[in-house]
């Protein structure tokens, strides 16, 4: 299991890159979810397959204190058909860390009610039926006494399946009220 | 459909101010990301300020490459937001580059959260996680250079509007 939640005290997270300029005209809104009440599991289904790539644009709450992390899947895959590369830093230290068949790949953010994190996180190729589907991100919080976090990351799902669901589940605790999650589809 | 991603406004500099300002930004949309192409006229780094609000209410973490070693930082209680640790301004080339995203921007319920993902191929290349302890929705953004220094002319600054379904 990765990072955020692995942070308390010394820790870290890390991933990045992303986080590109999408030409305007090709950028388009998909779905947005923004919750109401606190909530473990926040899903996109019957994703369009019209778009080259797929960008999800988070602001995430939590209440673990130390930081949460989220499982993200694929088309309800949860066997260990995943893995990971982060880099990250916490404001005290610099880290890498990976991991081979895992059964997701991870979203990281906020342990806080009110500064949320910023996710966003690029889903390349994923209508695309001859590859594995690769995403990069680029995750960001602060909370200005107790800790913070900055990450480049990429993670793998090894299905050459087209994306079609999208389910974001934390790890611990719930993805709190405000959180918002936008899908975009950027066309070639 | 709708137009989802849309230019705001666009500057590029014909004199050399201290401060680049984006005023009166319309509230329709759901993030915003400014990006920009600078020199200056020393090495520094530009930083970011919202509604002209200039006390301490910012905080930040950071992590920096130079290209022989990375290193992360933070500052409580500043005021203002840095937006580079290693990549920053240099005084002959248009080296910096920098794409800045302020999340849900327009909402009056949380805190407000930027990530900023400079680089610099002279100097180095960071990633910024940025507060705004405020819930007030962001109208007004300043960006800024430190003292002794001006935004050289030809920089250029565009804001976009990315609005979610």
């Amino acid at each position: 299991m990765p990072l955020v939640g692995s942070f308390a005290g010394a820790s870290a997270r890390a991933y990045g890159l992303g986080a590109g300029v999408a030409l305007p005209g090709n950028f388009e809104s998909i779905a947005t979810t923004t919750l109401s009440s606190n909530q473990s599991t926040v899903t996109f289904s019957s994703i369009p397959q019209t778009y080259l790539h797929l960008q999800l644009r988070c602001s995430i709450l939590g209440s673990v204190a130390a930081g949460n992390s989220a499982k993200m899947q694929f088309n309800g895959d949860t066997a260990t058909n995943y893995s990971y590369h982060y880099l990250y830093g916490n404001g005290a230290i610099v880290a890498s860390v990976s991991g081979t068949t895992q059964d997701s790949g991870y979203i990281e953010f906020t342990g806080n009610t009110t500064s949320p994190s910023a996710n966003i996180m690029d889903i390349l190729d994923y209508a695309n039926t001859n590859k594995y589907k690769t995403v990069k991100g680029l995750e960001v919080f602060d909370m200005n006494g107790p800790t913070g976090y900055v990450s480049l990351n990429s993670f793998n799902w090894r299905s050459t399946a087209a994306i079609t669901s999208i389910v974001v589940t934390a790890f611990s605790g719930t993805l709190n009220t405000n959180s918002i999650f936008a899908l975009y589809g950027v066309k070639a | 459909m709708a137009k989802t991603y849309e230019p705001i406004s666009t500057q590029t500099l014909g004199t050399a101010p201290t401060t680049v300002t984006f005023s009166s930004i319309p509230q329709t949309y759901t993030d915003l990301v400014l990006v920009f192409n600078s020199k200056s006229t020393t090495l520094n780094y530009p930083f970011l300020t919202v509604n002209s609000d200039t006390g301490a209410n910012y905080s930040r973490t950071y992590l920096a490459g130079s290209g022989s070693a990375a290193t992360s930082g933070r500052q409580i209680n500043p005021l203002f937001i840095y937006l580079g640790g290693d990549a920053g301004h240099d005084a002959s080339n248009f080296n910096y580059n920098n794409i800045v995203h302020l999340m849900n921007y327009s909402n009056t319920t949380t805190y407000k959260t930027i990530l900023s993902r400079a680089n610099n191929a002279s100097t180095g290349v960071d990633l910024v996680a940025g507060v705004w302890r405020n819930t007030a929705a962001i109208t007004l953004i300043d960006l800024k250079i430190p003292s002794a220094g001006v935004f050289s002319i030809g920089s250029t600054f565009t804001l976009y509007g990315i609005k979610a379904a």
